[in-house]
Formats: structure tokens, C-alpha cells, sequence
């Protein structure tokens, strides 16, 4: 092994070991929270911004805002980004236990509303009317949010909310929404505009300074890196800062890529048998099948990745002609895809665990300065050189 | 609208990746045996560059931060551990 990559090495297992220690302080850290994917913005203020916090209110509560369905019972908009946005459409003061909980516990209804009528000051006929009326209430989770949406829930009022001033159930008051999105858009194309032509008139400038070379040549220079298949790393990771920054600015949303495929998962579910994924509490609400927006995100980088390759003239179907992997492995194909298959379940469930994958969570979240997305760089530098040093063997 | 933005912001990110060259086993595994470091300059040079302007949008109040990913110390790193080696072992 030569010196500078042994140098490299020491230098790497350096920093990782600071980073452990780093990890140590960490760890008197987070009460559990059970989450596969980004939390909403219900959670992400009033929870882990700790903004109004209400999962120390009351028993029931403090054992469900583990989970991240706030906007199930009190309406809103989960992925909104400002206070305004996300309180749009909520309910406040909510009442209708039966028709809820019956979304998710359809078969133990009366075990759960049992539980929390002490909490709720219920006497044992309150109980059976509310069971009664659980009956005829919505069928599913889908059902239940049309209905809150569209103000036609009813069901009985406990108690003591019936005194309450009925202003309190009223949705909050919509905003227009996205006006500024439109004036970013405009700032954007000003700037584009300022910079090309600032650009032109340097370059303008030098051309002339030069004795006239023709100004098509030096667009042309810059239409031809353009077209160049391997960018300078820092150069496209430039390119992808800036997204970022867009993503956040614009589209109000942080790049995503393990989200939306397990999205699409239980889009294919929901499309192949709609009722297969009725007891899975995962698929119905963490993954709800949605085309949202990040899986318009993904097919978006699907297509940028097929324009960088039209553009660079390297666009081929193939299946395995890239050569480290024919020196380790040969050139079957066989074995690419069959590992490729199995890695990619890993790469699907190790994104899942950790909330993200390298786009949504070590660069999105590294953007955010969160420390999850650097435990997540870690772990996954960590198995990955260990497991190509393993599969490479001798030849790493 | 904003599916359509996401669309675009997509292909930026799809076109990005593909010119950095993300998109080889050779330049994944490469990082992986410390020859090939293009994966890491790319990637921190994108979250520096991101970082650099989401922070400052929000100090001019232009933004504020989407959901952040939570931590959740063990699910990070063991979700990191599995998919590295998924990394390593696909390339991608």
C-alpha cells in the first residue's frame, strides 16, 4: 500500500474516532420517537422544537404523539412549513373519539375508548353511546380525513366540551398560500438575467482585449463543458448545494429519495390490493400512497440523470460494463444483478431505520447541521469500507 | 405547480449527480478504498455550499427550516451501518 493512502487512512480513522467521541456526548439524548421517515411539521415544532408541547397532556397523549398523525384528528397541513400554512384547515378542540380511533383500532374500539374514559370524565352510559355511534362511523383513515376536511363530522360531544364556546372547534382561517413562491421565482429569474449578462460583458470585454476571437467560440468552450461526462466533484456538488438551497426556498421541501420510493412501495400496494395494507399502521400512515411531492422529486432526478448522460453522449442501456467490477467479479451479469438486488433491499432498509438516505438525510440534513445526518455518514463510511475491503479482498 | 417545480428540482439533482459522476461503482467503491475520493468531496462541498445559503436564507428570514430529520442516535447509526453495506455492494 503506498504511503499516501496509508496516510489517508490513519487521517480518516482519526477523524471517525473524534466522531465517536463526539457521538458519546449525544447519547443522554433523544427519548424515543418512532420514525421511519421526516416527521411532520406538527411534530417538528410543537415536539422536537419543543414548541407547545403536548405530549406530556393527558394519557392519551402521552401515548400516541410517539407516533406522527396530529393532523388525523386535528386537520391541518403536515408538510407545511411556516405556523400559518400548517394551521390552515386544523380543528383545535377536538371530540370525536369514536370515529378515530376506530380508524386505526377497528377491532379493540371498545378496550380503547374504555381506557381513556376515566381521562375524559365518561360514565359508563357515555360509553355505550359513544360505542354505538362508532358503528356508523367512518370506514377508514381516508374516509375520516374527507370528512373532517369538508366540516360534516359529527359525533357526540363529551361532557364538559359540550359548554365549550363552539368557536373553538372552528377551523382556523386559510391563507393564501405560495404568493411568495411566485416573487422567489422572479427574484431568481432577475438574478439570471444580471449574472448572464454581467458574464457577457466580461467576456465580451476579454474577447475584444484578445484581438477578436469570434464570441460563439467562447460559448461554445462553455456548451462543451457543459457536455463533459465527468464533472469536477466540487463543481457538481455545487450544483447540488444550489438545489438544495432551491428546495428549501421554493419548494419548501428538503431533497428526498428513500421517502418517496417507499411511497411509491405503497402506491404499488395500494394499486395491486387496496385493502392488503388495512392492519399495517406503517403503510397507511407514515407511507399513506400519495403521489406527493417527493415523488415528483424522484422522478425528476430520474429524468436529470438519463438528461446528464443524453447530454454527454453516454446514455446506453447496459448491464455491467463497468470495469473495477469486472476485475472483481468478472463479467457475468448474473452476479450484478443479483447483488445489485440484495444491496438494494439494504440500501432501502438501512434508509428507512436511520429516517433517510444520503440525499434526504446526509445532505439535506447536513444542510440543517442536524447531527443525525453525520451519525448516518459515519455508520454508513464505517460498513461500507469494511465491506468492500471484505469483497475486494486482495485486490483492495 | 409545485409538483412541477419538484419535477425541476429533481432533474437538477438527477443531472448533478450523474455529472459528478455518482452514479459508478467505480467512484463508490473508489471512496470506500480511499483511491477515489470524488464521493466525499462531492457531498461535502454540497451540503457546505447548501448549508452555507439555507442559513443564511433563514437569518434574513427568507426561510424557514422544513421538518427536520430527526436524531435518534441508535436508528442513525444502525440505519447507517445496513446501508453501507448496501452502498458497497451496489455501487450506487
Amino acid at each position: 500500500m503506498n504511503p499516501a493512502r496509508l496516510r489517508l487512512i490513519l487521517l480518516c480513522s482519526g477523524a471517525v474516532l473524534l466522531a465517536a467521541a463526539g457521538v458519546l456526548f449525544l447519547i443522554p439524548a433523544q427519548p424515543a420517537q418512532a420514525q421511519c421517515t421526516t416527521p411532520s411539521s406538527c411534530k417538528t415544532c410543537h415536539e422536537i422544537q419543543g414548541q407547545m408541547p403536548v405530549s406530556e397532556q393527558g394519557l392519551w397523549h402521552k401515548q400516541h404523539t410517539l407516533f406522527d398523525f396530529c393532523e388525523t384528528c386535528h386537520g391541518g397541513d403536515r408538510n407545511a412549513a411556516t405556523a400559518d400554512l400548517a394551521h390552515t384547515g386544523m380543528r383545535i378542540g377536538y371530540t370525536e373519539i369514536s370515529t378515530t380511533c376506530k380508524s386505526c383500532h377497528p377491532s379493540e374500539l371498545e378496550t380503547c375508548v374504555r381506557t381513556y374514559a376515566d381521562e375524559l370524565g365518561l360514565s359508563e352510559s357515555s360509553v355505550g353511546g359513544i360505542l354505538d355511534v362508532a358503528s356508523s362511523g367512518p370506514a377508514d383513515a381516508a374516509a375520516l380525513i374527507a370528512e373532517i376536511q369538508s366540516g360534516t363530522l359529527t359525533g357526540p360531544a363529551l361532557p364538559e366540551a359540550a359548554a365549550a364556546a363552539p368557536s373553538e372547534n372552528a377551523p382556523v382561517a386559510a391563507e393564501t398560500a405560495n404568493s411568495g413562491a411566485l416573487n422567489t421565482v422572479l427574484w431568481f429569474v432577475l438574478g439570471g438575467v444580471a449574472a448572464g449578462a454581467s458574464g457577457y460583458i466580461i467576456l465580451n470585454e476579454r474577447r475584444l482585449k484578445a484581438g477578436n476571437q469570434p464570441t460563439l467560440a467562447v460559448l461554445s468552450r462553455l456548451a462543451a463543458a457543459l457536455r463533459r461526462e465527468n464533472w469536477s466533484p466540487y463543481a457538481a456538488g455545487v450544483l447540488l448545494g444550489f438545489t438544495g438551497i432551491l428546495s428549501v426556498l421554493i419548494g419548501q421541501h428538503l431533497l428526498s429519495a428513500a421517502g418517496p420510493l417507499a411511497t411509491i412501495t405503497s402506491l404499488l400496494v395500494h394499486a395491486a390490493d387496496p385493502t392488503a395494507a388495512d392492519g399495517s399502521l406503517y403503510f397507511r400512515f407514515v407511507v399513506p400512497p400519495a403521489v406527493d411531492w417527493s415523488v415528483m422529486l424522484f422522478l425528476g432526478i430520474f429524468l436529470g440523470g438519463m438528461l446528464g448522460a443524453l447530454t454527454s453522449r453516454t446514455w446506453k442501456l447496459r448491464w455491467n460494463d463497468d470495469p473495477v467490477w469486472r476485475k472483481v467479479f468478472g463479467r457475468a451479469p448474473w452476479k450484478r444483478i443479483v447483488l445489485g438486488f440484495a444491496g438494494a433491499v439494504l440500501l432501502q432498509y438501512g434508509a428507512s431505520l436511520a429516517g433517510g438516505c444520503t440525499s434526504g438525510l446526509a445532505i439535506s440534513g447536513g444542510m440543517l447541521l442536524t447531527p443525525s445526518a453525520f451519525l448516518f455518514m459515519a455508520g454508513m463510511f464505517v460498513s461500507g469500507i469494511i465491506t468492500v475491503w471484505i469483497v475486494f479482498r486482495r485486490k483492495y | 405547480m409545485s409538483f412541477v417545480i419538484a419535477l425541476l428540482i429533481g432533474t437538477l439533482f438527477g443531472f448533478a449527480l450523474n455529472k459528478g459522476g455518482l452514479t459508478r461503482y467505480a467512484n463508490i467503491t473508489g471512496v470506500f478504498r480511499f483511491t477515489n475520493l470524488t464521493v466525499i468531496k462531492f457531498m461535502l462541498t454540497a451540503i457546505v455550499v447548501g448549508g452555507t445559503g439555507v442559513y443564511l436564507l433563514n437569518q434574513w428570514g427568507v426561510v424557514q427550516f422544513p421538518n427536520i430529520p430527526a436524531t435518534f442516535v441508535a436508528g442513525n447509526v444502525l440505519g447507517g451501518l445496513v446501508f453501507g453495506i448496501g452502498m458497497a455492494l451496489t455501487g450506487y
